[in-house]
């Protein structure tokens, strides 16, 4: 399993802070990403299509093409705004 | 040195810390970021509050990896900063770079470079409050080029918390 954190709107969007999706045959975050489509709700992919989202992999910045293991938590991070 | 708390704190404390931690210093600079009292003027709507949501664990080792940049690449003693999340009123404090150094510029020059990186790479995300409704904030493009001003001045191949 991989463990998604959705943050900020993406997280209002999912109307949940956390997905469990099964790992099958994905080998990257672009691959996570195009699979997410049954697991989340509809507006979420559609915030998604923009990609100003930024992606962490055991919350270390990631790019798109990084590889998943069993087990990884990936964050999808909309832009951020601290400070 | 990183710290986030949930509740309303004083900068005072901070600076004592300091003052005590590197008693030899002869700059200390001090930021603190406050919450405006703010006025939508467009939309004619005042803003009540902020809220600050964060992503714990990778907040913590982002920020200690800013710190640490500016540890290595200015001549600097001491750094605290302090991130509040949660809700937040106006005129309170949102956030607080203290720095100690020998001398003013290098306090002067860490102080701005930890708050750049700050904005653009760690995980915080703020969300507007007000009578007719909430929106969340996005990362500004004058505090992109901040950050990558530093990037482009950075004689070393990347900093550790840099995004990809």
């Amino acid at each position: 399993m991989v463990k998604v954190r959705l943050f900020a709107h993406l997280r209002e969007l999912a109307g949940t802070d956390a997905v469990e999706i099964p790992m099958g045959t994905m080998q990257t975050t672009q691959d996570l990403l195009d699979g997410l489509t049954p697991h989340v709700p509809p507006a979420l992919i559609e915030a998604l299509r923009d990609q100003s989202a930024m992606i962490s992999v055991d919350q270390r910045y990631a790019g798109w093409d990084a590889p998943l293991h069993d087990g990884a938590e990936v964050g999808i991070l909309p832009p951020v705004s601290g400070g | 040195m990183f710290e986030i708390v949930d509740s309303p704190f004083e900068p005072d404390p901070y600076y004592q810390q300091a003052r005590a931690a590197a008693p030899h210093a002869g700059a200390l600079v001090m930021f603190t970021g406050l919450v405006r009292d703010l006025y939508q003027a467009d939309q004619g709507e005042q803003i009540t509050h902020l809220e600050l949501e964060h992503y714990p664990g990778m907040t913590e080792s982002i920020c200690e990896s800013i710190i640490a940049d500016a540890m290595q690449r200015f001549e600097i003693s001491y750094v605290q900063v302090v991130h509040r999340v949660g809700k937040i009123l106006a005129n309170e404090h949102i956030v607080l770079v203290l720095v100690a150094a020998s001398h003013r510029r290098a306090a002067f020059d860490a102080a701005q470079y930890i708050m750049d990186f700050l904005k653009t790479d760690a995980p915080f995300w703020k969300k507007e409050v007000g009578a007719r409704g909430a929106h969340w904030l996005g990362l500004k493009r004058k505090d992109q080029q901040a950050a990558e001003r530093w990037r482009a001045l950075s004689t070393n191949s990347g900093s550790s918390h840099d995004k990809q």
